[in-house]
């Protein structure tokens, strides 16, 4: 029997549909679904109140204490992961730069209620590397080496007078390193 | 039944073929947009993977839903110099027009696989219309003109459905931002703000004071509520002008351009890539043009632009062996995506007003 291929523009069109909507919708229903590689651009939709006097924004720090003078000091983040591009730093604060031998990766879908676990395994002497390499970053900003801080900050910024009013700390875990 | 998808049949191949129409490009401009493709990935995205090989394993979080998430660990050094230096070599390959479908096919495939180790530290970037960029040179003529070793022609069936398809994901890639944009932002509700929820944290936060970005407190709040509107049916529409005709479609790919440029003034956030990603469509007419000037200063641009060009090719060959940055163009100054997306912006006006007669004329 000879089939004919009748429906090329509709076939065209399911295999677009499929290359380009199914990632998008998967980012659509929880950003850890993001598949890579996929024609997704960044979306950045958050919005904020203007008639609100006080806006408050998250931050983290990264923290050090001072080899010298023994004082906490601001570590620069960009030096702290390089070579890493520093913008990925505070996605690396959730899972503790690293320095864990179980990771955890969760993602859950609050509509469907379904909550999926995945954990990543490392050895004893994967997270010992990863310690060393962050005490060198530490030595290379003249701090002690055997801990920092990541500082989750509330930051207060006055709207009407177009300044950051003030921040308090929210949550500060030491990370130590050995 | 049939006949619903006879008649759905009927309707897709008419919006293909507007689609088609839309993406038309000049086969010999194309030639020039792949010489001036692999300079800019040379000299703006060059391949720089090997410092991957120096970060430590624990730290490898690649995105779930992706091939890398089947291993466990960062590649070897060694593989990542080697890819780097084929990801070089077959750039400067496209710049020269050797062996250029394999070349920009090679180059592509590399850029889509180390990118995925890149964004192995809990985020995805989105860089992906790049590798995109050159998959797309890879299956038209680009490399038949205008190159040392010329590849042989394929059907120019083939050379459409490629840039059709390269459109649809610039639309697409574009309505994915918008959407999101769409829900929240058209709030029709001056006592809300998109943009400024990028702005504040940007400006006063991430100390990004460059620029026009001192000059937004002045601006009304209206006016910037309808600003966010603009934008979110700049990013939706694109779905729309590509099906209209050619002209809207470069229409809106230059309104993208103006975008890109207001969003680096305003906030300092470049999406410098995007400039050779339009520029596929926008600046394929460039081999329409006939240029009046006199051969002595052709010749001399041309020299220039070789100069140039070699100069860059050397440099990245330098780095790939080195294994350092020896000069980053992009994060020289804050001035280079200006005077990128200026250019862009420039040349574009050229093309699509001025010379659209001329256009029409050779058409």
């Amino acid at each position: 029997m000879r089939t004919e291929f009748v429906y090329p523009n509709l076939i065209k069109f399911l295999l677009l549909s499929f290359i380009l909507v199914v990632p998008f919708l998967l980012r659509f229903i929880n950003t850890k679904l993001e598949v890579y590689p996929a024609v997704l651009f960044p979306s950045g939709a958050s919005i904020i109140s203007t008639e609100d006097s006080l806006l408050i924004f998250d931050k983290f720090e990264l923290l050090g204490i001072d080899s010298i003078s023994g004082t906490r000091k601001k570590l620069d983040p960009e030096k702290f992961v390089h070579p890493i591009p520093k913008h990925y730093w505070t996605r690396m604060v959730p899972y503790r730069f690293g320095l864990d031998s179980v990771q955890q990766r969760e993602i859950s879908i609050r509509r469907l209620q379904i909550k999926v676990q995945d954990s990543l395994f490392f050895s004893a002497a994967q997270v010992e590397q990863t310690q060393i390499w962050f005490q060198t970053k530490l030595q290379e900003q003249a701090c002690l080496d055997s801990f920092f801080y990541i500082t989750s900050l509330q930051v207060f910024f006055n709207q009407s007078e177009k300044k950051i009013d003030s921040s308090i700390v929210v949550n500060e875990t030491i990370v130590r390193l050995y | 039944m049939r006949r619903l998808f006879d008649y759905i049949e009927q309707i897709l191949a008419g919006v293909f073929q507007k689609i088609d129409s839309s993406c038309n490009c000049d086969p010999s401009g194309l030639a020039y947009v792949r010489i001036l493709s692999g300079i800019f990935f040379l000299a703006v995205y060059p391949p720089r993977w090997q410092w991957i090989g120096e970060i430590p394993d624990s730290l490898f979080h690649p995105p779930i839903l992706s091939l890398a998430n089947l291993i466990s660990r960062f590649p070897s050094t060694s593989f990542l110099f080697t890819t780097e230096l084929l990801a070089t070599l077959s750039l400067f390959f496209v710049t020269l027009g050797y062996r250029t479908r394999i070349s920009a096919l090679l180059a592509a495939l590399l850029y889509i696989l180390n990118l995925n180790f890149v964004y192995s530290f809990g985020k995805i970037d989105h860089s992906i219309m790049l590798p995109v960029t050159l998959l797309c040179l890879a299956f038209t003529n680009a490399g038949h003109t205008l190159a040392l070793r010329k590849d042989r022609f394929i059907d120019p069936k083939i050379e459409r459905l490629s840039l059709s398809f390269f459109g649809v994901c610039i639309a697409f890639g574009m309505f994915s931002a918008g959407f999101a944009k769409f829900i929240w932002w058209l709030d029709f509700d001056l006592t809300s703000s998109g943009f400024l929820s990028w702005y504040y944290p940007n400006y006063y936060m991430y100390c990004k004071q460059d620029l026009l970005a001192s000059w937004i407190p002045a601006i009304p709040q209206a006016s910037i509520e309808i600003a966010e509107y603009m934008v979110v049916f700049l990013e939706i529409s694109g779905m729309i002008w590509i099906v209209v005709s050619e002209r809207t479609w470069k229409y809106w790919l230059f309104g993208l351009c103006i975008f890109h440029l207001a969003t680096h003034l305003t906030l300092n956030i470049a999406f410098t890539g995007h400039v050779i990603v339009y520029g596929i469509f926008l600046l394929s007419p460039i081999g329409r043009v006939k240029l009046s000037w006199r051969k002595r200063t052709k010749q001399m641009l041309l020299y220039v632009f070789g100069g140039v060009s070699l100069g860059v090719i050397l440099l990245r060959l330098c780095e790939v062996f080195v294994g350092k940055v020896l000069l980053d163009f992009q994060g020289i100054s804050i001035y280079g995506p200006l005077l990128l997306w200026g250019t862009m912006i420039s040349v574009s006006f050229v093309l699509l007003f001025r010379h659209q007669n001329t256009l029409k004329a050779v058409k």
